[in-house]
C-alpha cells in the first residue's frame, strides 16, 4: 500500500510530519518500508508560459520562443511540434538536472541563437516513456509562471510505502483505513468524503436484472448504472494520486473505480452497459473449458471453481480479478454498469494465483473486503462518475444481498488481557484503547461484549482483541520482565555438547566445518558407483523440486563435501579438509507413509595439500592414514575406547585403500581413499579421501576417561627392527609382540616402515621400540632380556620374521 | 723462597689476564696448581726448609693459591660471558621468516552464529529441543493455526514429499511436538535449532537455510516476560548498548505477534546503508503462543501461557557481517570459509 500525504489529509487533519508518522505508523504494526519523493526528479525545475514564437532565422525545424518564468523573460530554442502562444510549459534553466541526463544542463547556441535553457518533454522530466510522451513538450494544466514545476504537476509530496501483514491488509488497504490507523493514534476525528448523489432515478430493476448463483461465493452484488458519459482524461488531481499509489491512470471511467478503491478499499468494476447482453449479469461458477478474453487480451482457459460474471450469453468478467475485454469501456462508452461486490477470498485468490493473475483488486478480495461497505463505496464512485464524466445518474442501486451481515460480538476478559500482557491496565485504559478503534464496548458483565465493524475482518476471537490493545497501548510501553521459575529439566543438550567437542577436534586437526544442501541429484548415485542394489540408492523424491540437481534428500552425507572439494578445485585452491555432522533422510518404503529416519552423519572429506608445510616444514596432504589419524585423534579426544579397523569393499572407495572402523566392536562407518573413477566423476583431483561414519553409534562410546596412577618405578627402552612378508598386517606383528612380552610391555611404538634394498622385494622392514616396566619395581637388566627374548622367538616362529636387531 | 712466590703469583696474574680461552686457562691452572703445578711443587720442595720458616712458607704459599684460584675463577667466568655472548652472536636468526604452520580448520560461520546464539538461551535456563526436517503436514501447518487456504501454504512456497509431507518450512513444529511430549508438566522453556526449507533461491533466499525457534510456556508468563528475555537476549549477542523495539505483526501461531529489531550494529542507531537509513534491524518475529496452539500441544490456554520466538541464522550473520549473498554459506569456498 502506498500512501500520499497529501491524499492523506482528506481524511483526517494530521499534524504530524511523514518521517513521524511513518515512525508512528510503523509502532503500531504498519510497517513503513520507505519515504518516497514523487517529485525528487523534478528539483529546480520550473513553470513557464509561452509568450511569443518566431521561427529560427537559420533552422526550419526550429522554433525560438520567449518564455515567461514569473521573475522574468528568457528565450529558448525548440524543436517541439506542439508549441503554441499562451501555453504553460516546464522549463529547465542552465545548472538544473534532468532526471535522464549525468551533466548539468547549460546555456547553448543554436545556429547563432542562444537557448537560456529547454522546454521539457514528459519523458525528459522521466515522467513517462510513451510515443506522445517523448514526442513534444509536456503541457501543463495548472501552475502560474515561476512556480515549482513539482507543485504545478501536484507532485509536492511525500509517498509513505507501507508494507502490510496479511491482517492489517484487511483493513489499511485504504486511505480510509490508514486514516483510521492515524485517528486512532492521534486522537482525532476522520474525515469521510462527502457523497452527493444527484438526481437519483429509480426504476433500476427495468435496465439490468442482477442474479447471483451462488451466495456464499458472492454474498453481496451491487450495481448502478450511470447514463450519457463522456470518456476523456481524468483530472490531473486523480491521475496524479494514481499514479502515487502506483497505478497508471486510463481515463476517467476506470481511473474513478481504481481511485475509489485505493479511498474505501472497496474494488469495483465498470462494464460498458450497451455491451452486456440481455441486461442481464449472473454471478456463477465457470463452465468448464469456459473461455474469457481479459483486459489485458489474454485468453483464459477457465475452471469449474473460477467464479464470473456472466450476460446472457456468456462470461464479461472474472469476478473480483479482472474484467473481460467484450465489455470493456472506452472511448465509446456513454453508459456504464458499475458492479460494487463481494466475494468468496478464497476462490478468488486461487483463481488469480492459478492465472498468475494478481490486481490491486484480486489482492483486496483474497484478503476479505467489508460486506457491508459495498454500497458506500458504489454511491461514492457514482458520484464522481457524475461529477468527472457529466452523467447523469439514472437507476440504482440494485443489491443482491440476501444474507446481511451484524457486527461481530466478542468476549473480552479484562483480567486476561493484563495477564497475557504483564500489564496493569485499568478497565477505563483497555476500553479507551479498543474505543479508539471504532470498537464499541459493553461493560456491564464480567467479561466484555465488544462490537466489531465488519470492516474489522481481522478481529474474530478475543485474543484478537487482546493484540489489539496491546497494540493502542503501545507495545514499548508493556513492561520487559523476565520469567521466573525453574529451567525444564526433561530435555537433555549433552548430545550438542558431543557435537561441538568433535568439532574443536576435528578443527584442531585442520578440517573446516562445511554446510551443504540436504539435496542429491539422482546422477550422485552413478558417480558414486553405487550398485542397482545399493540401499543408498532409496532417495526420497520432492514431489516439486526446484531443479533436477537438488529433487532427492541425500542418503550420504559425505559426497556433499566431495562437492564442496570439488567447487575449492576448481577455483585453484590446492587442496583442504572438511568435515560436517548433519542428517541424511533414509526412507524404509516408497512412497513415504510414515516420516523418514534422520540420521546424523559425521562426514569427512579432504583432497590435496591439506596444509603447506611453510617454508621449512613438509606439507600435509589427503591420504589414508592422515584420515585415520584424524579419526583416532578424534576417538582420543572424546575417549570413544577402542577403535578398530577392518577391511571394507564400499564401492565408492579405493579398493584396497578403505577401512571399516568399528568402535568398541561396533561397525560404526567407512573411511578410505575415494575410487579414482569416483573423484574423476566429481572432478576433483586425487587422491581424495573420506568417511562417512553414523554420529550417533559413535558418540554414544563417549565415557569418562579412565584415571591410572602414574609409574613409580622406572622404564627400559628397546627397540627391535625385523623384516616380514608384505601380507603380514601391522596389527598381527604388534598383537604378536603384545601377547609375547606379557604384563611387563608398557608400551609399542611403530616408529619406521621400510620397504627396498636391503630389504628384499616382497618384504618390508618395521622397526619397534618397546617400553618394559613393572608398576611394583625397578627391572633388571635379566629380567627385560628374558622378556624381550621371548618377543624376538615369539616373532621368528610365528610370523618367521627376520630380526635385523 | 718469598721471591719465588711472587714471582710465580706475577707470571701466574699476566697469565691469567692474557689467556684467549678456557682451555688456555684451565692449561694455566694445571701448569700452576695442578700435580705438578709451579705452587705444588713449591709445597713439596717445603721438606728442605728450616722446620721453622715451614709455617710462613706454607701460609704464604697457600695465600697465592688463594689468590689465584680466584684469579681463575673469574677470568673463567669473563671467558665463559665472552665465550656464550659469542655463540649467542652466531646464532641470530631472521626473526621475519613466518612461523610454522599449524592446522586450524575453521568453524562454518553459519555453525558459529547458531552457537553463540544457544549458548545464550542455554545460559538463561533453555534447553534443546529437535524435531525432523521431514515434517507432518499438519504439524508443520494446521496445528500452528495455519489453515489450509492461507498463502504460506503454497505449493509454490513449500518442498513437499507426499500429500501429508513436507520439508518444515520453519523450525515451528518442534514448539508443538515439544509441548504434546512435556504435557501436563512445566515450565517448557526450549529453543529447537535446525534447518528449515523453502522453495526460493536467489541472493537473500537459500531452498535450505537455518532457524532456531524458542518456546516458554507456563503459568503466568506474559508479554513482558518475552520482552525482557529478547532484551536480555540482544544485550549478550550484540552488546549493552543495543536497544530493541517490537513492532506488531503478524504470525498465525502467535498473538499478540511483534517483529523485533534492534538498534543497527553498524551505525548504533544514527542511520546507515546497511539498515536503510532507518537505525533499526529487523531481527526475529516473535508473539505469544496462539491459545489454539497451546491446546493442540495438550495444554489449556486458560491455564497456562507462553511466548515464542524465532530467528533466521542465516540472515543474523549476513548482518552481523556484512554478507550479501546467502549462497556463500553453502558453497563451502575455502576463501570464504578462511575469513571468520
Amino acid at each position: 500500500m502506498r500512501v500520499s500525504y497529501e491524499w492523506l489529509k482528506d481524511y483526517i487533519d494530521v499534524d504530524l510530519s511523514p518521517a513521524e508518522l511513518a515512525e508512528r505508523l510503523t509502532a503500531v504494526g504498519l510497517a513503513v518500508e520507505g519515504l518516497e519523493d514523487p517529485g525528487a526528479g523534478l528539483a529546480g525545475l520550473l513553470v513557464g508560459k509561452i509568450l511569443s514564437l518566431a521561427p529560427h532565422p537559420d533552422a526550419d525545424r526550429l522554433q525560438v520562443c520567449q518564455v515567461d518564468i514569473g521573475k522574468g523573460m528568457v528565450q529558448m530554442v525548440s524543436g517541439a511540434p506542439n508549441l503554441a502562444v499562451g501555453q504553460l510549459v516546464p522549463v529547465a534553466l542552465p545548472g538544473a538536472k534532468l532526471p535522464g541526463l549525468e551533466s548539468r544542463l547549460q546555456a547553448m547556441e543554436f545556429r547563432g541563437v542562444t537557448s537560456q535553457g529547454m522546454l521539457c518533454s514528459t519523458w525528459e522530466l522521466g515522467l513517462g516513456d510513451t510515443e506522445a510522451d517523448r514526442a513534444g513538450i509536456m503541457i501543463l494544466e495548472e501552475g502560474q509562471p515561476g512556480d515549482k514545476l513539482s507543485s504545478a504537476l501536484r507532485l509536492d509530496d511525500v509517498v509513505l510505502v507501507l508494507e502490510l501483514t496479511p491482517n492489517y491488509a484487511v483493513h489499511c488497504q485504504s486511505m480510509l483505513g490508514v486514516a483510521r490507523e492515524v485517528a486512532m493514534l492521534t486522537g482525532l476525528a476522520v474525515k469521510e468524503p462527502a457523497i452527493i448523489l444527484p438526481d437519483s432515478a429509480h426504476g433500476a430493476e427495468k435496465r439490468v436484472r442482477v442474479d447471483v448463483v451462488d451466495t456464499e461465493l458472492c454474498p453481496r452484488y451491487s450495481t448502478r448504472i450511470i447514463s450519457d458519459l463522456e470518456t476523456r482524461p481524468s483530472p490531473l488531481w486523480m491521475q496524479q494520486r494514481l499514479r502515487k499509489a502506483g497505478m497508471r491512470p486510463i481515463n476517467n471511467l476506470v481511473d474513478v473505480t481504481n481511485y475509489v478503491m485505493l479511498e474505501m478499499g472497496q474494488p469495483l468494476h465498470a462494464f460498458d452497459y450497451e455491451r452486456v447482453q440481455d441486461k442481464r449479469i449472473i454471478v456463477r461458477p465457470a463452465l468448464p473449458g469456459e473461455l474469457l478474453i481479459t483486459l489485458d487480451g489474454m485468453e483464459r482457459e477457465l475452471q469449474e471453481d473460477d467464479l464470473v460474471i456472466a450476460d446472457a450469453k456468456r462470461a464479461i468478467g472474472l469476478a473480483g480479478v479482472m474484467g473481460g475485454e467484450n465489455t470493456e469501456v472506452g472511448p465509446a462508452t456513454r453508459h456504464v454498469l458499475l458492479e460494487s461486490a463481494c466475494f468468496h477470498p478464497t476462490t478468488i485468490g486461487r483463481t488469480s494465483r492459478r492465472l498468475g493473475l494478481v490486481s490491486e483488486a484480486s489482492n483486496r478480495f483474497h484478503k476479505g473486503v467489508d460486506v457491508n461497505g459495498c454500497i458506500r463505496a458504489l454511491d461514492r464512485a457514482a458520484a464522481l462518475l457524475a461529477q468527472l464524466g457529466g452523467g447523469r445518474l439514472t437507476a440504482g442501486p440494485i443489491d443482491v444481498y440476501p444474507h446481511p451481515v451484524p457486527p461481530k460480538q466478542i468476549l473480552l476478559r479484562p483480567a486476561r488481557v493484563n495477564k497475557v500482557l504483564g500489564t496493569e491496565l485499568s478497565g477505563e485504559e483497555m476500553a479507551n484503547c479498543l474505543e479508539r478503534l471504532g470498537l464499541s464496548v459493553r461493560r456491564e458483565t464480567a467479561a466484555w461484549q465488544v462490537t466489531v465493524p465488519t470492516r474489522r475482518g481481522d478481529l474474530q476471537e478475543e485474543v484478537d482483541l487482546i493484540e489489539e490493545v496491546a497494540r493502542v497501548y503501545g507495545y514499548d510501553r508493556i513492561p520487559a520482565t523476565i520469567p521466573g521459575g525453574m529451567a525444564s529439566e526433561q530435555l537433555v543438550t549433552e548430545q550438542t555438547m558431543v557435537q561441538e567437542q568433535a568439532g574443536q577436534i576435528l578443527r584442531g586437526c585442520g578440517l573446516n566445518e562445511a554446510v551443504t544442501y540436504s539435496f542429491f541429484d539422482r546422477r550422485d548415485l552413478d558417480r558414486l558407483q553405487l550398485p542397482a542394489f545399493a540401499q543408498q540408492r532409496r532417495l526420497i523424491p520432492l514431489a516439486n523440486p526446484l531443479r533436477e540437481e537438488q529433487a532427492f534428500m541425500r542418503t550420504l552425507l559425505f559426497p556433499k563435501l566431495l562437492e564442496a572439494c570439488a567447487f575449492n578445485a576448481s577455483h585453484q585452491t590446492l587442496g583442504g579438509a572438511f568435515y560436517e555432522i548433519g542428517p541424511v533422510y533414509l526412507a524404509d518404503d516408497l512412497p513415504l507413509q510414515d516420516l523418514p529416519a534422520e540420521e546424523l552423519r559425521l562426514a569427512m572429506a579432504a583432497y590435496g595439500e591439506i596444509m603447506s608445510g611453510g617454508w621449512s616444514g613438509r606439507p600435509v596432504t589427503a591420504g589414508f592414514f592422515w584420515l585415520k589419524g584424524v579419526i583416532e585423534t578424534l576417538a582420543q579426544g572424546l575417549h570413544l575406547g577402542e577403535l578398530a579397523f577392518r577391511p571394507s569393499d564400499q564401492p565408492s572407495f579405493h579398493p584396497g585403500r578403505q577401512a571399516s572402523l568399528l568402535c568398541n566392536g561396533v561397525p560404526v562407518g567407512v573411511f578410505g581413499e575415494i575410487h579414482p573413477l569416483v573423484a574423476e566423476a566429481y572432478d576433483i583431483p586425487g587422491p581424495v579421501v573420506a568417511a562417512e561414519l553414523d554420529w550417533q553409534a559413535l558418540a554414544e562410546n563417549k565415557r569418562l576417561p579412565e584415571y591410572r596412577p602414574l609409574a613409580r618405578f622406572p622404564a627400559v627402552h628397546r627397540d627391535l627392527a625385523l623384516i616380514v612378508p608384505d601380507e603380514i598386517p601391522a596389527a598381527r606383528v604388534a598383537a604378536v609382540i603384545t601377547a609375547a612380552a606379557g604384563p611387563l610391555l608398557d608400551g609399542i611404538v611403530l616408529f619406521d616402515v621400510y620397504q627396498g634394498q636391503p630389504v628384499p622385494a616382497g618384504s618390508r622392514s618395521l622397526a619397534y621400540s618397546l617400553t618394559y616396566r613393572s608398576p611394583e619395581r625397578t627391572l633388571t637388566d635379566a629380567e627385560v632380556d628374558a622378556v624381550h627374548d621371548r618377543v624376538r622367538t615369539a616373532l621368528q616362529t610365528e610370523l618367521r620374521a627376520n630380526l635385523r636387531s | 723462597m718469598r721471591e719465588k712466590v711472587e714471582r710465580i703469583l706475577q707470571q701466574a696474574q699476566e697469565g691469567i689476564a692474557a689467556a684467549k680461552s678456557q682451555q688456555e686457562l684451565e692449561s694455566l691452572r694445571v701448569s700452576l696448581l695442578g700435580k705438578k703445578g709451579q705452587l705444588t711443587a713449591l709445597l713439596r720442595g717445603m721438606g728442605e726448609l728450616d722446620p721453622q720458616e715451614r709455617p710462613l712458607v706454607g701460609q704464604m704459599v697457600n695465600e697465592a693459591r688463594g689468590q689465584l684460584e680466584q684469579l681463575l675463577k673469574e677470568r673463567r667466568q669473563e671467558l665463559e660471558a665472552r665465550e656464550l655472548q659469542e655463540r649467542l652472536a652466531t646464532e641470530r636468526i631472521d626473526i621475519t621468516l613466518p612461523g610454522l604452520p599449524f592446522p586450524r580448520g575453521r568453524e562454518h560461520v553459519l555453525q558459529a552464529t547458531a552457537r553463540a546464539i544457544e549458548r545464550i538461551f542455554l545460559s538463561m535456563g533453555f534447553s534443546i529441543a529437535q524435531g525432523p526436517e521431514l515434517e507432518w503436514d499438519y504439524l508443520n501447518f494446521e496445528a500452528l493455526n495455519i489453515p489450509a487456504d492461507h498463502p504460506a501454504r503454497d505449493m509454490q512456497d513449500s518442498f513437499y514429499v507426499t500429500d501429508e509431507i513436507v520439508l518444515r518450512t520453519q523450525t515451528s513444529p518442534v514448539q508443538v511436538r515439544t509441548m504434546q511430549q512435556m504435557t501436563p508438566n512445566l515450565p517448557v522453556r526450549i529453543i529447537a535449532p535446525g534447518r528449515v526449507y523453502r522453495r526460493d533461491d536467489d541472493v537473500t533466499h537459500s531452498p535450505v537455510f537455518h532457524q532456531i525457534e524458542g518456546l516458554v510456556v507456563d503459568q503466568d508468563i506474559t508479554m513482558g516476560d518475552l520482552k525482557g528475555t529478547l532484551r536480555a537476549f540482544a544485550y549478550r549477542m550484540y552488546g549493552p548498548q543495543t536497544r530493541i523495539r517490537l513492532r506488531p505483526s503478524y504470525f498465525p501461531f502467535t498473538e499478540p505477534s511483534a517483529e523485533v529489531d534492534v538498534s543497527c550494529t553498524i551505525c548504533g542507531g544514527t542511520g546507515c546503508r546497511v539498515c536503510g537509513e532507518t537505525g533499526w534491524l529487523e531481527i526475529l518475529g516473535c508473539g505469544m503462543v496462539h491459545p489454539r496452539v497451546l491446546k493442540n500441544g495438550g495444554y489449556d490456554p486458560d491455564r497456562v501461557t507462553g511466548f515464542a520466538f524465532g530467528l533466521g541464522i542465516e540472515r543474523v550473520a549476513m548482518l552481523k557481517y556484512g554478507i550479501d549473498d546467502i549462497r556463500l554459506f553453502y558453497q563451502n569456498d575455502f576463501r570464504f570459509l578462511r575469513q571468520f
